[in-house]
């Protein structure tokens, strides 16, 4: 189905750096916004901008209640209407799908999204604590499981059903590892070896540390533009062909397989249900890899390789810079680092700059179509979306 | 008048496996949890001492709301319960009260129950570990059951069961791991007794009884035999519950802000769901064949508000995957635990009719994770919060089919 008459742009983006990081939350916020104003190519002011989405968890609980009116401040637009979204780690790509819908129904011409989270100044017992609190209670936490936890149970199965070692997670790290290396923006900016991979302290078996994404601060924000308005900011738009969603049990143990996530696959099918080209003509993609196996069920899930083809695609390096089909050239969330709010708002970053071509060392060549997707929790809930130029 | 009937002995599972467990997490509620499940498979077969449990006795320091969480994990309705002190005047009273009672023909048995945990870990060379640990649950009835009269009336031998039992014989003696020399405490008062009925031997039930003092009372026992009950120096009291008791009651009492913000069970939940969480009762849906925990009487996967069946889920599964959790990786609940103790395992079990659930691994050592190992769910210590504990369900690896031929497992049938 082609919508060029309703297409929606992506006309500006930018971010913070990743990391560990000095500045308050509200700073991080205008700095992403900063960032993003300055590289819409013929310029954009405050009063274009129609409605704002923002995402975070209020991780730490700085700003639980009402966050959003900050978007407003930040943006110098108060007045318009802003929404906080709240999908755990999903939370970025959510609002980046409820501001397509917004644009796509004419409520505004330009919208804004941006992510947000201040993660590295919490004491390490309440982060942890805050670290679970997207998963399910009453039985997976309380059972004794963080995220870590919950993603070593379905990597146990997935390399015990597929007769696997772990040293195909670790070449999932070895490479996002060095993709984030050639990534300014990025949290880890350090090359690992398959070596350091597997001699690394155990966090939850078979999980290792290096299969684990950094705790990081950060903010990223995208303006969004109904076609109508598009050119008048840029001649070079970046076009969402796709915006699908999808959700799954909260608990693994409620699911029917632990092998894939049926959100991802419901979310992949619904944004390529519109978009105008089919999946196997995306060139290269940003996926949701919070621990190594996430990275290898995404692949599958979001039917950019034929089931059972990740661990191989990986192990000869397919899925590298240089590869047929690179995966996470931003060092994903493994490398780049994982703000959970900014994460998803941050792979559309990315995504942008790939698309018009300034990614600079770790640039796609040739890059004209894309695919972003983003992982709330274990899977509960997930986003898809499709790009190009 | 009411005879012993039924008798069973629970030991935690440091104590079973003869092995020291990293983190032990059973105590006086699991253990009397566990005596009364076992009690319960020790009724004679015969139908009127089948009747339902009419009255129960516990000798314990358990609170309030753990003694009547005793009938949510036992799955019995609940009735009235009396509770003793935890001290041997509070043994001589309940046995007495016990064994006074009026029984009729058809009245269900009355039950009394006692556990003790000492520390199962010592502190070094000078003081090797405890395993001192144990709960003893003891069903009274009417007398004619003792007798051996009626056409299904087993024998007393058989009615007397426990942890520790081997094939050849029904209990083991309860000469405990560190129960030496406690013989003063409530519970290894009742063991002897126990063991007493195990032997069927009126004069070594007279054995411990036949200690001075002033009250003096005549009882039947399992074989029908007369034997004086008489009341016994009031020794000096043992506190069993030590270290690492102590630190956990502390860390029990910390402040509900630094223990839980936002994922937080409040008591009220837990104590609301405690059929679901402890003895898996749901609905299960003729529809897509769901099983929902706990059951509100609608499937959690299709939805479906008739064709809803209650039941249970057994108690026995096996592991679908697993993983163990290190130091740093646990959610703060459990803090107390990788403190205590170190890592940990999870494992998703799956239930023979293809259910699956989420729960810790316990007495391993070290934690491993083995997928395909047959488990079987036990009722222990959780984590702490708001100053007492929160039990749940853990699954604790069984050994492989074959080895448990060769050797008889100490957790026994
Ligand atoms: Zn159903």
């Amino acid at each position: 189905m082609t919508v060029s008459s309703n297409r929606v742009a992506v006309v500006g983006a930018g971010q913070t750096a990743f990391g560990v990081l000095p500045h308050a939350p509200r700073s991080l916020l205008r700095q992403a916004l900063l960032e993003a104003v300055a590289s819409v190519d013929k310029g954009i002011s405050p009063s274009d901008v129609g409605e704002g989405y923002l995402a975070t968890l209020g991780f730490g609980g700085w700003q639980i209640g009402n966050p959003a009116t900050l978007l407003a401040e930040e943006m110098g637009r108060p007045g318009i209407p802003v929404t906080h979204v709240e999908n755990a780690c999903a939370s970025g790509s959510t609002g980046l799908r409820a501001a397509y819908h917004a644009l796509r129904a004419g409520s505004c011409d330009v919208a804004v999204v941006a992510g947000l989270e201040k993660m590295t100044d919490d004491p390490s017992p309440r982060r942890r604590f805050w670290l679970g609190v997207s998963g399910e209670t009453e039985w997976e936490r309380l059972a004794g499981l963080t995220f870590a936890g919950v993603y070593a149970l379905l990597a146990e199965r997935y390399l015990s059903e597929r007769k696997l070692t772990p040293e195909v997670l670790g070449a999932v790290a070895v490479k996002n590892h060095a993709h984030g290396a050639l990534n300014p923006h990025a949290h880890l900016r350090k090359p690992i070896t398959l070596e350091k991979h597997r001699d690394a302290p155990p966090v939850a078996d078979p999980l290792k540390l290096y299969d684990c994404c950094p705790v990081s601060d950060g903010a990223a924000a995208v303006l969004l533009a109904r076609e109508e308005v598009a050119r008048r900011f840029t001649d070079s738009p970046i076009w969402i062909d796709g915006s699908g969603g999808g959700s799954d049990f909260l608990a693994l143990q409620d699911r029917p397989s632990l092998t894939s996530l049926a959100a991802s696959r419901f979310a992949a099918d619904q944004a390529f249900a519109h978009a105008p080209f089919p999946r196997e003509k995306v060139q290269f993609a940003e996926v949701h890899d919070c621990f190594t196996i996430a990275e290898l069920l995404a692949l599958e899930d979001t039917g950019l390789l034929p089931k059972g083809e990740a661990p191989s695609a990986t192990m000869e390096g397919r899925t590298r810079l240089g590869g047929a089909l690179p995966i996470n050239p931003s060092g994903g969330l493994k490398a780049k680092g994982h703000p959970l709010g900014a994460t998803g708002v941050g792979q559309v970053c990315e995504i942008y700059h790939q698309l018009r071509g300034e990614a600079g060392p770790r640039q796609v060549p040739g890059a004209e179509r894309a695919l972003a997707h983003n992982v709330g929790g274990s899977g509960a809930t997930a986003m898809v979306h499709v790009f190009s130029r | 008048m009411a005879v012993l009937t039924a008798a069973a002995v629970a030991l935690p599972g440091w104590a079973r496996g003869n092995v020291v467990v990293e983190g032990p997490d059973e105590d006086a509620f699991t253990l009397l949890v566990r005596a009364g499940e076992l009690l319960r498979k020790t009724q004679p077969s015969n139908a009127r001492a089948r009747a339902e449990v009419r009255k129960v006795r516990v000798i314990s320091s358990l609170a309030g709301d753990e003694r009547s969480a005793l009938f949510d994990a036992w799955g019995l309705p609940s009735v009235e319960l009396v509770a003793y002190p935890d001290s041997t005047q509070g043994v001589v009273q309940s046995l007495s009260e016990a064994l006074d009672e009026e029984v009729g023909e058809h009245d269900g048995p009355s039950w009394l129950l006692s556990a003790q945990l000492a520390s199962p870990r010592g502190t070094g060379v000078d003081d090797p570990p405890k395993q001192s640990a144990a709960a003893a649950a003891l069903a009274f009835g009417h007398g004619a059951l003792a007798e051996g009269q009626g056409p299904n009336a087993p024998s007393p031998r058989t009615w007397v069961t426990g942890e520790g039992s081997t094939p050849a014989g029904p209990v083991r003696p309860p000469e405990l791991r560190g129960f030496r020399g406690a013989a003063s405490a409530p519970v290894s008062i009742l063991l002897t007794l126990v063991a007493a009925a195990a032997s069927s031997e009126g004069g070594t039930t007279g054995s411990w009884v036949h200690a001075t003092g002033e009250r003096t009372h005549q009882r039947t026992f399992l074989d029908g035999s007369k034997v004086p009950l008489q009341g016994y120096p009031v020794p000096e009291e043992r506190v069993w519950f030590q270290v690492p008791e102590e630190a956990w009651r502390a860390r029990a009492g910390a402040p509900l802000a630094a223990v839980s913000q936002g994922a937080y069970l409040s008591r009220e939940t837990y104590l609301s769901t405690l059929p679901a969480r402890w003895r898996l009762e749901g609905e299960r849906c003729a529809q897509c064949s769901a099983f929902s925990l706990p059951p509100v009487g609608r499937c959690h996967r299709c939805g479906t508000r008739d064709s809803l069946r209650r039941g249970r889920l057994p108690h026995r599964g096996k592991v679908e995957s697993a993983t163990v959790i290190h130091p740093g990786a646990q959610p703060t609940e459990f803090d107390w635990h990788q403190e205590t103790y170190g890592r940990y395992g999870v494992a998703l079990v799956r239930f023979p009719d293809g259910d699956l659930l989420t729960f810790q691994l316990t007495d391993q050592q070290p934690a491993v994770s083995a997928l395909g190992a047959d488990v079987e769910l036990e009722l222990r210590r959780l984590y702490p919060q708001e100053g007492s504990w929160r039990y749940g369900l853990k699954a604790v690896v069984l050994p492989p089919a074959s080895e448990a031929k060769a050797t008889p497992h100490p957790r026994g049938a």
